[in-house]
């Protein structure tokens, strides 16, 4: 009987050191494994860096500050189109997204809205507060109508219109999953204070239209998809998307002419899905 | 070694312990809700019913007299597979039958979208203290839900817009096809007009005619049946109106 009990308590002892051992593999692969793509470091850095000129310089010092890191991130680091905390984070038909990108810092703009949720990322959202202050004050009743949209809701819009339309039509209406700008919380459709034209050209006409292809970059917004730019945009003209990309970077686009496109001034690639 | 056989009993009890409440109540409530008709209305013990109160109940009741628990959030939201204007989540088992309920007015011809489902407690807190801000707390009140008392924040209530969102959120939405098509269909799927005409005293708001609300089909066949614009709060005999300050 002792040499039973005795055996029991190996098997006992034995699964508990295998089971110890499995446990802190997974930590261990955890641990190091997951930091590949160290985001968070990165990303403030940049923040930080977020100025028009030369932000590579003070990205790369912060960030061996920050962490040792492999050879290949600075690369990575310097490109503000792919970085998703940099403001110049860029989605269209020839760049998709990180796969189930989500903002961190989204929140309810403290304006009036077409619907009750259309959450924005912090910096856009308060720029956007002050935008349709200052339209107020000029007489000017400026909606908000959509603001972050997820990739999974994405998913299900575009999917829903390829089940009605055929995804050919529903290329021409809806983004795919991962390629919206709205999935990067820095993207507004803004509608006239009765929505009479919402996600119409017709909004163009509008004192809102007017007002907002006026004034837009005084508050960091650039129109995303211009009139005449649709072949470079890859997007048909829509007056009513509005794009956070900061004061500087908004007022140098504006300043090239009012209908200057985001893959222009910075000259990136757009226009139609590979295939 | 009787310690280890102690850990294992414990163990074991655990689990069954945690098996059987997560079988029991369940089982309990559906029983409860599922075996009520027209007759047995007034049975319900109005205020004392702990099923107004139970979160977990689909008859829980959110209204400017009943706050939810503070903080509550159903653990259950999923997004219905339905057209929507922005994005809306709801509870599972409503999220079924909205779905069943808007393939139904689909084959009908009638293209019902959502607009708006569950909506947090920290967003109803937004949305009054913007409205607050706006116009000061008493108007606020006329048009939104002080946080904590909305119906959608039970994950339970939708808003519902006509196919080209012309009348959403208005009482013309009441005399387009879409809105009428609810009005006499919207109790076979489970789903009650919250906001009657003519109760405003009663609900302690004003007609809305896009606002449905799930409480299962046995309710809502009963309420529908009653064919009078029956409030939630009569059905279920519990206190409603204004806020008590």
């Amino acid at each position: 009987m002792p040499t039973r009990k005795k055996r029991k308590l190996r098997l006992w002892a034995l699964l508990t050191v295998v089971f110890g051992a499995l446990a802190l593999i997974t930590l261990a692969i955890n641990a190091f494994v997951k930091p590949a793509p160290v985001q968070e470091g990165k990303e403030k850095a940049v923040a930080n860096a977020e100025l028009p000129e030369k932000s590579d310089v003070t990205e790369e010092s912060e960030e061996t500050a920050d962490e040792p890191q492999e050879e290949e991130e600075p690369v990575i680091v310097a490109d503000p189109f792919t970085d998703t905390d940099s403001l110049l984070l860029l989605a269209n038909k020839k760049h998709p997204l990180p796969d189930g990108y989500a903002p961190y810092d989204l929140r309810e703009p403290n304006v009036a809205s077409v619907y009750d949720s259309a959450p924005m990322r912090d910096e856009a959202a308060a720029a956007l507060e002050e935008m349709f202050a200052a339209a107020a004050e000029d007489g000017v009743t400026l909606l908000l109508g959509s603001g972050y949209r997820s990739q999974e809701y994405q998913y299900q819009l575009y999917s829903g219109y390829c089940d009605q339309y055929g995804c050919e039509v529903a290329d021409t209406i809806s983004s795919r999953p991962g390629f919206s700008d709205h999935q990067t919380g820095l993207a507004a459709d803004i509608a006239d204070h009765d929505r009479a034209t919402y996600l119409t050209q017709e909004m163009e006409d509008t004192p809102e239209g007017i007002w907002l292809r006026n004034h837009a970059h005084e508050y960091g917004f650039i129109m995303r998809y211009p009139k005449g730019k649709e072949e470079i945009t890859g997007y048909a003209y829509e007056p009513w998307h509005f794009r956070y990309v900061g004061r500087d970077y908004a007022a140098a686009i504006y300043n090239v002419d009012e209908f200057c496109s985001f893959e222009e001034y910075f000259g990136v690639e757009g226009g139609d899905y590979y295939e | 070694m009787s310690d280890r056989k102690k850990l294992a009993g414990s163990a074991l009890g655990i689990a069954l312990l945690c098996a059987c409440t997560s079988v029991f109540p369940m089982g309990c409530m559906t029983a409860n809700i599922t075996d009520r008709n027209m007759n047995e209305v007034h049975m319900y013990s109005g205020e004392n019913d702990r099923q107004f109160y139970d979160t977990d109940s689909i008859l829980v009741v959110a209204n400017k007299k009943h706050a939810l628990p503070a903080g509550y959030e159903p653990g259950d939201l999923v997004r219905p597979q339905v057209e929507m204007l922005n994005e809306c989540f709801v509870r599972q088992i409503a999220s079924a039958a909205l779905e069943e309920m808007f393939a139904a007015a689909e084959a009908e011809g009638i293209h019902l979208i959502l607009g708006s489902g569950y909506r947090a407690e920290s967003l109803q807190r937004e949305l009054y203290d913007k409205y607050t801000k706006q116009y000061g707390r008493e108007v606020a009140d006329t048009i939104s839900s002080r946080p904590g008392y909305s119906d959608h924040q039970t994950g339970l209530a939708v808003d519902i817009s006509d196919h080209d969102a012309k009348t959403y959120l208005t009482e013309e939405f009441e005399n387009t096809p879409e809105g009428q098509w609810l009005l006499q269909h919207a109790h076979e799927y489970g789903f009650i007009l919250r906001y009657p005409r003519g109760k405003d005293a009663i609900t302690g708001y004003v007609y809305e005619p896009w606002h449905y609300r799930y409480v299962g089909t046995d309710v809502a066949n009963a309420i529908y049946n009653e064919g009078s614009w029956l409030a939630m709060e009569e059905y279920c005999d519990v206190e409603g109106g204004t806020y008590a300050n």
